[in-house]
């Protein structure tokens, strides 16, 4: 939509990356505040914010790679500068390199992850409103009001023709995370927040990648786009954990009765 | 024991938004030094390896993830972010070649000095 800001002398400043930028400094803000609040101990808050980092580093890197096996690319530096990126591949792979460093570190896992998952969400938000300046990641044609047309630089225009207007994804899927991170707020008990995050957004996911019109790539099945794979992947997760709770849960409670 | 932690949020801030500022000046500065390289070499007819736009590149890329990691590292350990974030400086400012790199190149100067300016405080560990 507006992927450059031109500061004079032809320096364009690029938008995605200032926006996704703003919402890791915005998701660390908000961090260091449930930290301050759940009086968390220093030593317990520096290796959080240094496995965070480096699993933030390494999940943009697996979000690249993610793309290139999406579609079928050889996995070279030329390639990994050239393609996109994707979440969902972000999460995956940022989200194994967190939880080998907490257990390298001795840092309670499932507490760190609870920690993050408001964090992730508002990076997430300015990620997509980055993403809809970049043009990227944009919807199927609409005629509906809200539908947005893109300028002719933007790669929207460039695969869906110009003058088209199509669903503004990328704006959908922002509203959604602020309305859904202010249901997590209010609503979650914190040690339920990654559950709740991962079925919500599997969900949000697997519905929003039918509105998408970019080219989505093949993952282990062609009837759906790899997002919506991985999306029931984690709803599957949450249900088997979930089932697992009740399970042991039910076997204390009877054991407890004798 | 006692250890002294800072209190701005000026480092991360500069550190974040240097280093994911930086890898697309790396990108473009590496272009821009094989156009130069390729000019220079135009008289001989020979062609670029894309050896000074790897190198470029990766410096450029190493300044970026050092200014995160001390940006993000800010508050916890000051000195040692202050000197990663001075260190990402001086691997962005090696690769001056688009006007792009000035930015970051001045975010992480301001970070890594607030790193060390910064009002600290002590706290038991």
């Amino acid at each position: 939509m507006y992927p450059y800001l031109n500061l004079g002398h032809d320096i364009l400043l690029p938008l995605y990356n200032l926006f996704i930028g703003i919402g890791i400094v915005f998701g660390l803000i908000y961090l260091d505040n449930q930290i301050k609040n759940l009086k968390i101990k220093f030593l317990t808050d520096r290796n959080l914010h240094i496995s965070l980092i480096i699993s933030v580093i390494i999940g943009f890197l697996g979000a690249k790679i993610f793309e290139l096996i999406y579609h079928g690319k050889a996995i070279s530096i030329i390639n990994l500068y050239s393609g996109g990126t994707t979440f969902m591949g972000g999460i995956i792979s940022g989200g194994i390199v967190f939880l080998l460093i907490n257990y390298l570190l001795k840092t309670n896992n499932l507490f760190s992850f609870n920690l993050v998952v408001p964090s992730l969400i508002i990076a997430h938000i300015f990620g997509r409103i980055g993403c809809f300046l970049g043009g990227c990641c944009y919807g199927k044609p609409t005629n509906l009001f809200f539908g947005v047309k893109y300028p002719e630089s933007a790669p929207a225009s460039f695969y869906l023709g110009q003058d088209i207007y199509s669903h503004p994804t990328q704006l959908y899927e922002s509203f959604f995370l602020i309305i859904f991170i202010l249901i997590i707020e209010k609503y979650a008990q914190f040690k339920n927040k990654i559950f709740i995050y991962l079925a919500g957004y599997g969900v949000f996911r697997f519905l929003i990648e039918f509105l998408r019109s970019d080219e989505r790539g093949h993952f282990i099945t062609e009837l759906i786009s790899p997002s919506q794979v991985i999306s029931i992947l984690f709803v599957l997760f949450v249900v088997i954990t979930i089932l697992i709770k009740c399970y042991f849960f039910k076997k204390s409670t009877a054991s407890n009765n004798f | 024991m006692t250890k002294e932690k800072g209190t701005s949020n000026v480092p991360m801030i500069m550190g974040i938004i240097g280093g994911v500022l930086a890898l697309p000046a790396a990108v473009c500065s590496a272009w821009c030094g094989e156009v130069i390289v390729s000019l220079d070499n135009i008289d001989s007819s020979t062609v670029s390896d894309g050896s000074t736009g790897g190198t470029i590149l990766l410096i450029g890329i190493i300044g970026a993830i050092l200014g995160i990691i001390g940006g993000s590292l800010g508050k916890k350990t000051p000195v040692s972010a202050g000197s990663m974030m001075i260190a990402a400086a001086i691997l962005t400012g090696w690769n001056l070649a688009s006007f792009l790199s000035y930015i970051p190149l001045i975010l992480f100067l301001i970070g890594g000095i607030f790193c060390f300016v910064q009002k600290k405080e002590s706290i038991e560990l």
